[in-house]
């Protein structure tokens, strides 16, 4: 939802790595004018779509740490009109979060994961903490495992700011299951007081 | 001070307070749009789906991986031929030589790994059949995983082993399969099995799953 | 009598041979069932050629059998036992014969230049070797007969180890020695050293 009236400055925060070029070298928090207080978040696609991640163990590597990056399509990393033009990398998913108050600096928002489930293939199930990510679009997430809390926390920050990164999710594969199509659903919460 | 209260005042009581919950916790509109919340306390949720096909596999190693097939040799000092001094071999890919790293992984239930060899049955041979046979229980071999035995070899093949499940279905199993020549008897001199399968010298396990 | 320990240490030689037969690695992934994977492991045995003999007591002691005929029967042909061997009471010796790389033949050859045992005196004659008797427990190991010289080898028995295993010997045996007392020599210590050798391809 956007509103007419705000206006903001456009104040890219670059890391000070001055060196490296990769696209998580860059914080990605964009100021906004204070205004009414507000929240929002996008996980992934937009327009009601709930985005999936798939991962594709190959037999010859299952069980050897060897690290199986999931894939999507690019609506999960669509850009985010009008701060964030870029679309992410192909088969990142892009997490969008944006807290706004009427003064600046006063209150504090919170994203977070419940990574406490599983997915599942009939009696079998895989935990959430055989999976993380790679942060590849900056710096306020930064890159992890999930850590099987129903409360793990990615990021705060203050209003008036829109913060986006762009993570590429991946199966860790110490461990061998039994075969089948596993499904599961993470949910993200985005909180301020 | 007795307080009395009609049971429909406590149902209906519980509904309200039902209703406030699940207005509550129930997520904002629009889910995934991105969502949004205009009311404190703020709190707003998007989901994400993973899907993971995990394939059905037999994976086993013995050895070196790929496509190479390693070589134990095992040389006898002259002074001590038949002296019933074990040997060490030379050319395997562990255990400074004596020894092969061995792997197990499969999901589909228990695994049972036979050995059998190309002997015919008689044991290991020089290119000179009159030389004599070399018989498979002079080769010694011991694992340093329980749960991973390593097959007693025989001249006939030798006996199956089943490694210990992980779990109902899984098995995951890394060893270390150690080889030693008994040097029990006298042979005739010469150069028993090696890389030609004729000779006898060729072990095979096969790992297999249901 | 010496033993003559001859131990060939050959080295033999490697030929390397191409690689035949089905086209087992290993390691492997199947992934459809019924679930196999064949993995192949080569094993190779150098046993090398060596040659053990053994003449009485087995170390670098060479033994020494003494034949002590009393006066009043010297000459009547019985026979006189000796002692100083490793067997037998003294009047004998063990003999061991192990290889791996064919027949083993054994050689005997004597000191006297042909001419027999002395006692240091030319002037006083020798004893012919002829007159010490030998014979075996075993006949997979003959005693060679004693002569002044062309002592004639024996061959011993291939075979004692495992089945099959055509260039293996292993044999034991015991020689027993005799002086025949034939005649009447000189008085003195006659002296002999039989050395006997064992060789093999």
């Amino acid at each position: 939802m956007t509103d007419s009236r705000s206006r903001f400055t456009l104040r890219l925060m670059a890391a000070a790595a001055l060196l490296g070029l990769t696209a998580s070298a860059h914080a990605v928090t964009v100021v906004i004018g204070g205004g009414a207080a507000e929240i929002a978040l996008r996980v992934g696609a937009t327009a009601g779509t709930i985005s999936t991640v798939t991962f594709a163990p190959a037999a010859a590597t299952a069980g050897t740490g060897a690290l199986v990056l999931g894939t999507t399509n690019a609506a999960a990393g669509s850009a985010q009109a009008p701060n964030f033009g870029t679309a992410c990398a192909a088969n990142n998913v892009r997490i969008w979060a944006r807290a706004r108050a009427p003064v600046a600096a006063t209150r504090t928002a919170t994203l977070q994961v419940n990574s406490s489930g599983n997915l599942t293939s009939g009696g079998n199930s895989i935990p959430f903490t055989d999976f993380g990510w790679v942060t590849s679009a900056g710096t306020e997430i930064a890159s992890a495992n999930f850590s099987g809390s129903a409360t793990q926390t990615l990021m705060t920050f203050q209003n008036s700011n829109e913060v986006s990164v762009c993570l590429r999710f991946q199966f860790l594969n110490t461990t061998i299951y039994p075969s089948g199509a596993y499904t599961g659903q993470l949910t993200f919460n985005l909180a301020m007081p | 001070m007795k307080t009395l209260t009609h049971p429909n005042a406590v149902r209906a009581a519980a509904l309200t307070a039902l209703v406030a919950a699940t207005l509550c916790a129930m997520p904002p509109a629009r889910a995934e749009q991105p969502a949004t919340d205009t009311v404190a306390p703020f709190s707003v949720n998007a989901r994400l789906n993973f899907t993971l096909n995990y394939p059905a596999f037999l994976r086993f190693r013995v050895g070196t991986t790929g496509a190479t097939v390693d070589l134990i040799t095992f040389t006898v000092p002259a002074a001590s031929v038949g002296n019933s001094v074990p040997i060490s071999g030379t050319g395997g890919d562990a255990g400074g030589g004596t020894a092969v790293n061995i792997e197990v992984a499969g999901n589909n239930g228990q695994v049972t790994i036979t050995p059998s060899n190309s002997s015919g049955g008689l044991g290991l041979r020089t290119a000179t059949l009159s030389d004599g046979r070399i018989s498979y229980d002079q080769i010694q071999t011991t694992t340093n995983l329980a749960q991973l035995p390593a097959p007693v070899l025989t001249d006939a093949g030798g006996t199956p082993v089943q490694p210990t499940l992980n779990t109902a279905m899984v098995t995951q199993r890394i060893a270390v399969w150690t080889y030693s020549y008994l040097n029990q008897t006298i042979p005739s001199a010469g150069i028993y099995g090696g890389t030609a399968a004729a000779r006898g010298g060729r072990v095979t396990y096969t790992a297999t799953m249901p | 009598m010496k033993s003559n320990l001859k131990k060939l240490a050959a080295a033999v030689a490697i030929t390397g041979s191409a690689f035949t037969g089905t086209a087992h690695a290993a390691s492997g992934t199947d992934t459809t069932s019924l679930y196999s994977v064949a993995n192949n492991l080569n094993l190779s045995i150098v046993i090398p050629a060596f040659l053990y003999f053994r003449v009485g007591t087995d170390s670098a002691t060479i033994d020494t059998i003494t034949f002590s005929p009393l006066a009043a029967n010297l000459g009547n042909s019985g026979s006189v036992a000796g002692t100083g061997g490793d067997a037998g009471g003294g009047t004998a010796a063990n003999i061991a014969a192990r290889g791996n790389n064919g027949q083993i033949t054994i050689g005997t050859t004597v000191t006297g230049g042909g001419l027999g045992m002395s006692n240091g005196t030319p002037a006083d004659g020798y004893i012919n070797y002829n007159e010490i008797t030998t014979g075996t427990s075993s006949a997979n190991i003959p005693a060679p007969a004693l002569a002044n010289a062309g002592v004639a080898n024996v061959l011993v028995l291939l075979g004692g180890g495992v089945a099959g295993a055509g260039k293996v010997t292993n044999r034991t045996a015991v020689w027993t020695y005799g002086y025949a007392n034939t005649t009447v020599p000189s008085a003195g210590t006659y002296t002999g050293v039989v050395t006997y050798t064992a060789t093999m391809p």
